[in-house]
């Protein structure tokens, strides 16, 4: 257990996770590696950072459980002194320490400075795995005698291995850290001992289920912003050549167990094609059904070719992964950071009223071409932060990342297959109903003029409060097949690409970015009211949904309307709310819904079971409820963990679509 | 003018038939169930409703709209139920999720109200749908001339058949039906429909009355190779009463009765299912 948990006993994870939120954990933390170790923290806060990895491997305690597995993080210990913009947002490739004993990979001449770093940073895993070994007993102690020099041989011995990189990224300051598709990874081991009698398929399932408990450990610290956005998101499904969809026993045990530990963390994407079998897409809605958040299903018919078009191998395209959340990479070879900023739709809008001198506005063609010109301001504003970041120098990582080794180049200067910069966005939705509500109410029912529309945004409405309710009754066109919205969308998200496209990172990435961000509400925070009926500070619309619809073929088919290409790719998420009576009595016609939506072409889909009843009462009661789990952007968390303005438009989210689809 | 009006065109209907189905809620009916769940359906004419808690100017008081600046274009407060459009635009309505209906076995659904009174407004838009292979079904109390069955039976995949109160001079005292009627029809539709599933609205006061589950038992076992659904009638229709200024009668079933009828139907050998709303 962290041992600095150990001196905050009292305190519960969301308490520990404000502590590291707010910093003082590592104020105290610095106090007392000055105090007691001074030389390691001076290695800590220097450059030379596989040296101070290498001292890190030497003393951090070894935290033997009597669990299954070795697993563990120490605070004190966290090589969390950044050096420049930190890596996160990845998964390292498991491969390289399943398939090679850690002395395999070292380089005979350290003809560089990456060299010998790399080489220490070996030498310290070589150190923290021998320190393991003298502190275990049986299976543990074989695994990591074996992990110096040779590779995994069995199923549970390759999990130890996983945990062993995961462990080890976690404590050197990388975040939001996943796991890969664990079911290709691991089938051959399964495989094996299965055959070789090693151990029965009951014994397997427990060991992976003890594994997925590990992970959970040390919620509180690999929890970002938010409780339960930790990043460790199991991929699971995959289409292969033949446009066949490829599963094995393992995709279907990791499900089952989730579905079985109903936990917020980890979760699972599905990839899914147009051929996945009826039995996946049931238990993926059974464990959906639940309300344990995952998994969220990706579309590999839309999501692969995309991955070609934009330069990715296809074979690479083929095993693709995701970031913490949704954002497509690939497992393994990519470094690209899928959310380095949040493009905001809003702004551009807000920025229109406030300079615009709107006399010069003479249509609502008019009035689009400058909201775009605006557009292309924020544009610009978001490249600039993207160009200015200055990665810092991680060999750690760069012995997780394929290819860095046989380059002999570290992640940060361009040594792995990919590093492109990819971007979220919030608020397209909102500015689509703005822009049509605008144009319907000023060019068409001539009831306002913009002028008008200026002082209802810029006073939050005052003095229109009747107005207000009007629009914020209206059924939202975001989301349907309205044939006006559908091209006002693509027209802006085509000019978002026609200004980006030619943007490249330092060593060559492009950018990427996608309709879906973590920010609806942060973003919204400051941001002024719009016509669409929403307030100062109220929530963006979330992802790509729409609330007031009363069916959800529709929002199907406005997101498969959507064209997801060049480098519109990075992710697209379809969240829609589902009350648990839906999945429970309609599954069967569910899953023919989610069948003919992967064919239309949806990009990603993720559902939120919720009953507004049950969601009040929490919020009333929250001892009643304290396994209440829900989705919250792109991850699950307890809902008693959120803080309450999530937890306020999660109930008025489900207020809305119970209302609306009853 | 023409009298087939549409209240709403219900997408995504996962309890009116088989697959994924849409259900045209046409306007117009020839009863008049004490229990009635759209009540904007009864009157086969357009009917002005006004919603109260959607008025922006008058929500706390008041049962019409008073006019205001909002009625050129924003308010949602008042309107009519009932709207006109032709076969064809019906048909592109219809025709928008043909996707989900193909692979689901899904289709639409006419309902209402009795959609078999608008026989001759339906049957082309039928004849369109046969074409596309897509699966038609009629929710239907059967009080409607034989003739307008006739007419549409050839193109009807299946016919949920209400079935409320059997007795005679009940049937007409409390819904203005005429039992003879719908006995004719049932008769008809029995010999030459598809697919059938009974309906069973289920309310303490009138369907599962004593007198009326004496008579709808053995009508049930005489008809026992007709699936059934039994539902229960509820009050959650009272802000359209309120909308058209009239009054819900708040029907209901408890759960005593409803759970007795239904062990009374597994008993003497019915397939029958609790649907629940």
């Amino acid at each position: 257990m962290d041992r600095l948990k150990d001196n905050y006993s009292t305190l519960n994870d969301l308490e520990l996770h404000e502590k590291k939120v707010s910093g003082e954990l590592n104020y105290l933390k610095e106090q007392y590696l000055q105090s007691n170790y001074l030389d390691f923290y001076k290695l800590y806060k220097s450059d030379n950072i596989a040296n101070a990895f290498y001292r890190m491997c030497e003393i951090i305690p070894i935290n033997k459980s009597e669990d299954d597995f070795v697993y563990f993080f120490d605070y004190i210990f966290a090589l969390d002194y950044i050096r420049g913009y930190r890596y996160g947002n990845i998964t390292p490739n498991y491969k390289i320490i399943l398939e090679n004993g850690i002395s395999s990979l070292f380089y005979v001449e350290e003809d560089s400075r990456f060299c010998k770093d790399y080489n220490r940073i070996l030498q310290g895993l070589i150190v923290l795995s021998k320190r393991i070994y003298n502190q275990t007993d049986s299976i543990q102690k074989e695994w990591f005698r074996r992990i110096i020099n040779e590779p995994a041989e069995h199923f549970d011995e390759a999990l130890q291995r996983i945990l062993f990189v995961n462990q080890v990224l976690w404590q050197t300051d990388h975040f939001l850290v996943g796991l890969g598709s664990l079911d290709d990874l691991l089938i051959k081991y399964y495989e094996k001992d299965i055959k070789s009698g090693y151990m029965l398929k009951n014994q397997l399932k427990e060991k992976l289920k003890k594994f997925l408990l590990q992970i959970h450990n040390y919620y509180w610290f690999k929890s970002g912003m938010l409780m339960g956005d930790t990043g460790q998101i199991i991929v699971l499904g995959k289409t292969d050549e033949l446009n066949n969809y490829k599963y094995n026993e393992l995709t279907i045990m990791l499900i089952e167990l989730i579905k079985e530990l109903q936990l917020p963390d980890p979760k699972i994407l599905l990839r899914v094609n147009e051929n996945t079998p009826n039995e996946v897409l049931s238990l993926a809605l059974d464990t959906i059904g639940t309300g344990v958040g995952s998994p969220i299903l990706s579309n590999d018919k839309v999501v692969i070719p995309k991955l070609i078009k934009f330069g990715i191998n296809k074979l690479d395209a083929l095993d693709y992964g995701v970031s913490a959340c949704w954002e497509p990479l690939i497992s393994g070879k990519s470094v690209s950071l899928n959310n380095m900023t949040t493009l905001n739709f809003m702004r551009p809008l807000e920025n229109l009223f406030r300079r615009e001198k709107l006399s010069n506005v003479k249509s609502f063609n008019d009035l689009v071409e400058k909201y775009l010109i605006y557009l292309k301001r924020n544009l610009n504003a978001v490249k600039r932060v993207v160009k200015s970041a200055d990665f810092q120098y991680d060999p750690i990582l760069s012995v997780f990342i394929d290819k860095c080794r046989e380059r002999k180049i570290d992640v940060s200067q361009g040594g792995a297959d990919y590093f492109d910069a990819g971007i979220t966005s919030v608020a397209l939705g909102n500015v689509v109903n703005s822009l049509l509500i605008i144009k319907e109410l000023i060019y068409e029912k001539k009831l306002y003029s913009l002028t008008d529309v200026k002082k209802i945004v810029l006073t939050d409405y005052k003095n229109y409060e009747d107005l207000e309710k009007l629009l914020k009754d209206k059924k939202s066109k975001y989301g349907t097949m309205d044939t006006e919205c559908i091209e006002l969308t693509k027209k802006i998200l085509y000019y978002v690409t026609e200004n980006t496209k030619d943007f490249r990172t330092e060593y060559g990435g492009k950018l990427k970015y996608g309709l879906s961000a973590p920010t609806y509400i942060d973003a919204a925070k400051t941001a002024f009211a719009s016509i669409d009926g929403r307030r100062y500070g109220d929530p963006f619309i979330v992802h790509i949904s729409n609330e007031t619809a009363d069916n959800y073929m529709e929002i199907l088919q406005f997101a498969s309307s959507l064209d997801y290409g060049d480098n519109r790719f990075n992710g697209n998420v379809i969240d829609i709310m589902v009350n648990p009576y839906f999945i429970k009595h309609y599954k069967n016609k569910l899953i023919e819904m989610l069948k003919v939506g992967i064919d239309l072409g949806f990009f990603q889909l993720q559902m939120n079971v919720v009953s507004s009843e049950i969601l009040i009462r929490a919020k009333d009661m929250p001892e009643m409820y304290p396994n209440l789990i829900v989705r919250v952007w792109g991850f699950s968390a307890y809902f008693n963990d959120l803080p309450i303005e999530y937890k306020n438009l999660l109930i008025k989210r489900a207020i809305q679509n119970e209302r609306y689809m009853s | 003018m023409n009298y087939s009006l549409i209240t709403n065109i219900q997408r995504m209907c996962f309890s009116d038939g088989p697959g994924l189905r849409t259900t045209i809620f046409m306007k117009g009916c020839t009863i008049h169930c004490p229990w009635c769940s759209n009540p904007e359906n009864i009157s086969i004419h357009k009917e002005k409703y006004f919603i109260k808690s959607k008025c922006v100017i008058n929500s706390n008081s008041g049962k019409e709209c008073k006019k205001c600046k909002y009625n050129e274009g924003l308010c949602t407060a008042t309107g009519e139920y009932g709207y006109y459009k032709s076969t064809d635009e019906l048909v592109e309505e219809i025709k928008k999720d043909k996707d989900f209906f193909s692979s689901s076995g899904g289709g639409v659904t006419f309902s209402g109200g009795e959609a078999l009174i608008h026989v001759d407004y339906i049957l082309p838009v039928m004849i369109k749908l046969k074409k596309e292979n897509i699966s038609i079904g009629f929710e239907t109390a059967l009080f409607v001339p034989l003739k307008n069955i006739k007419k549409i039976i050839k193109y009807t995949d299946f016919f949920y058949i209400d079935v409320k109160i059997l007795e005679k001079n009940m049937c007409m005292k409390v819904l203005g039906g005429d039992i003879e009627l719908y006995f004719d029809n049932l008769r008809y539709i029995l010999k030459n429909a598809k697919n059938i599933i009974f309906r069973v609205p289920c309310n303490d006061e009138y369907t599962l009355s004593k007198e009326n589950v004496e008579i709808l038992l053995p009508f049930f076992k005489d008809n026992s190779s007709v699936p059934i659904e039994i539902f229960k009638t509820h009050n959650l229709a009272k802000n359209k009463y309120d909308s058209l200024s009239k009054v819900a009668m708040g029907i209901k079933c408890t759960d005593e009765v409803f759970c007795d009828f239904y062990s009374k139907l597994i008993e003497q050998g019915n397939m029958v299912e609790r649907k629940e709303i």
